[in-house]
């Protein structure tokens, strides 16, 4: 009987704690204001090392920032060229792009690379609804050389030719930056090459020798597993 | 098990305060005459309005532009009141109107508006009002004690500064220099003061005008409420006179406040006139209360003559005499001896309370009647009368029987 009244109470002491707690959450999401979330933008590229005269793409992602203004320079150079933004939310004056934001969380825009050289994009935002703004972290973005292709072919192999097809990438004209006497060749389809000799079966013991290693630790780990 | 029920109820109570949707505007289904009828076309316009005034702050601000924008504290309170806001319309005299939060002080210039303010609900928004409201005591008791701003011709700018406005209502086709002074004056003092310009008595715009406010003023429903009473009145009038060709219309001759006084052009009655089915005979004049030739009324032989009358008549007296006396003039006139509309005594008199001002529909109700007889024997102008009072205008339709407002009335 003692036992049932005490465990009668101690149900109905935790009743109470339980509906004084949900009171409480009440009152609390009544009385206080949603706090601010931090507010922040941030900017990535599609790439930071552009080849000279290529377009790329800048993404700006907005966390907390619902109505407000953004505006990016554009480093000296560097050409802005259309975003998927809506148009009458974009204004640009020479560097600098302006974009009004309602609720958006993302703005993407194409800019296109000069032939040369780097530079730094920056970038503010101002919330209206906190009245607070803020700079965009400054990123710098260089434009790279595309690498250029070497193949050298040895003249000392014996006569074995195996036919083989081999179709490399034209890459995009671009002007070399040495200004050598002899151009580096572009490459160009190779229809046959030389190879060197290799050991007849080697190539078929060592993947078998590799299978093999491979079902011994798979075995070995179960077995030593294994009580 | 009840202390299941008290929890019960708590999780309930947590689950509406995190559910409670923002004050919304009942959708309308009213056909779009431009104005938003719904919450997403008043939140598409609120986006639209507040895009263009980020983007000419931010041009302005960070672009270098010579741009007109919002002050930075205008922009901000445009934003914490989005989506209801900004609001946006295109007024009667074509001017574009932007609200960045709601309406509160409203000053009247334009004291005809007021009808449409009280048939809105809004008259609680209204902070000082024009002289001629104040004197009409009968149809304007409310006001009686309001600060007085003058006139539209006479304006009191000190007193209108005192009201602290954040609205004025000015005429849109009358006496535009005068409101163009008004807003001028006004606006070099205070900037942030919103002017509407439109006119509330012209049955072309009256409907529009409605919506357009309402809308401003958060009133959608009641502006609703109140054209679907105004065109309900009028409507079956305009679908009936439709069908008359023109050639067979009903010629009217219309008389303004005295003799050979008449309305043409632009002018409220002229256009009332037409509306219901009559022939202007000087409809082809193009200036607004032209005074004409006795002679040519005679020559124009009209079947039908109006004498609207501005201080004969109306809810401040009974006595009939005011009215029949002005019929009687006409009829004994001489020159309008042979005038078909004077042989078959189809001369009528009509006060301008229900000729004029919002309460025009009234009027042109009993105009209907006595063009066209035949044709709105169920028509009942002073069953519409008194419901636009009760209804509409929070007066008694004691107005109604007190007063007099046309001679004849059949």
């Amino acid at each position: 009987m003692k036992r049932l009244m005490s465990e009668g109470g101690n149900k109905k002491v935790k009743m109470k704690v339980a509906v004084l707690l949900l009171a409480a959450m009440c009152l609390f999401a009544l009385a206080t204001p949603v706090m601010a979330e931090e507010i922040s933008v941030t900017r990535s590229f599609s790439t930071t090392s552009p080849s000279p005269n290529s377009e790329f793409d800048v993404m700006l992602t907005i966390y907390c920032l619902n109505i407000g203004g953004i505006v990016e320079t554009l480093p000296d150079g560097f050409t802005y060229v259309s975003t998927t933004y809506p148009s009458d939310q974009v204004s640009v004056s020479g560097q600098k792009i302006a974009f009004a934001v309602i609720n958006e969380k993302e703005i993407r825009y194409r800019v296109k690379a000069p032939s040369s050289g780097s530079g730094m994009f920056t970038g503010i935002w101002e919330d209206l609804l906190s009245g607070t703004d803020g700079t965009i972290k400054y990123n710098s973005v260089s434009v790279v050389e595309p690498p250029t292709i070497v193949v050298e072919l040895s003249t000392e192999l014996p006569e074995i030719t195996v036919p083989v097809t081999v179709v490399m990438p034209t890459p995009t004209p671009t002007p070399t930056a040495t200004p050598a006497p002899t151009a580096t060749p572009t490459p160009t389809p190779v229809t046959e090459f030389h190879t060197p000799p290799s050991t007849p079966g080697f190539e078929v013991a060592s993947t078998i020798v590799a299978l093999l290693a491979v079902c011994l630790l798979a075995f070995r780990g179960k077995g030593g597993n294994e009580r | 098990m009840r202390m299941k029920g008290i929890i019960a109820c708590l999780l309930v109570m947590m689950f509406l305060i995190s559910s409670v949707p923002m004050m919304s505007v009942p959708a309308a289904a009213h056909p779009d005459t431009g104005v938003p009828s719904n919450p997403d076309e008043i939140k598409t316009v609120a986006r639209t309005v507040l895009v263009d005034e980020i983007m000419r702050y931010l041009r302005a601000t960070y672009l270098g532009e010579m741009v007109k924008h919002l002050r930075r504290d205008i922009l901000r309170e445009a934003a914490s009141n989005y989506p209801h806001y900004p609001r946006q319309i295109t007024d009667s005299a074509g001017r574009e109107v932007r609200i960045y939060k709601p309406i509160k002080r409203i000053i009247t210039p334009n004291g005809d508006c007021i009808p449409v303010l009280r048939a809105l609900n809004a008259t609680d928004k209204i902070v000082g009002v024009n002289k001629y409201t104040i004197r009409n005591t009968l149809f304007y008791p409310e006001f009686s004690n309001y600060p007085d701003i003058g006139s539209v011709w006479s304006p009191d700018y000190e007193e209108m500064v005192c009201c602290s406005p954040d609205t004025v209502i000015l005429y849109a086709a009358f006496s535009k220099s005068k409101c163009e002074a008004i807003e001028s004056t006004l606006s070099a003092i205070d900037p942030d003061i919103t002017f509407i310009w439109v006119d509330c008595y012209r049955p072309s715009s009256q409907v529009e005008e409605a919506r357009k406010l309402g809308y401003l003023l958060e009133k959608e429903e009641e502006a609703e409420k109140w054209i679907d009473f105004y065109e309900g009145f009028l409507n079956p009038i305009y679908d009936t006179v439709d069908d008359i060709p023109e050639e067979n219309r009903t010629k009217v001759y219309i008389e303004c406040w005295k003799p050979y006084h008449t309305a043409a052009g632009n002018a409220g009655w002229h256009e009332k006139i037409e509306l219901v089915g009559g022939y202007n005979i000087f409809r082809e004049l193009t200036v607004d209360y032209p005074d004409v030739d006795p002679e040519n009324v005679t020559y124009q032989n009209p079947e039908v003559i109006i004498r609207a009358a501005k201080t004969e008549g109306g809810y401040d007296t009974s006595d009939i005499t005011e009215l029949s006396n002005l019929r009687d003039e006409i009829m004994n006139r001489p020159e309008l001896a042979n005038v078909t509309a004077v042989k078959n005594r189809r001369v009528y008199v009509i006060n301008n309370d229900i000729f004029g001002g919002t309460g025009h529909f009234v009027g042109m109700g009993y105009i209907a009647k006595w063009l066209y007889p035949d044709f709105f024997t169920d028509l009942n102008p002073e069953a519409a009368h008194r419901r636009y009072l009760t209804e509409f205008q929070g007066l008694s339709d004691n107005l109604v029987d007190n007063g007099v407002f046309v001679y004849p009335s059949t």
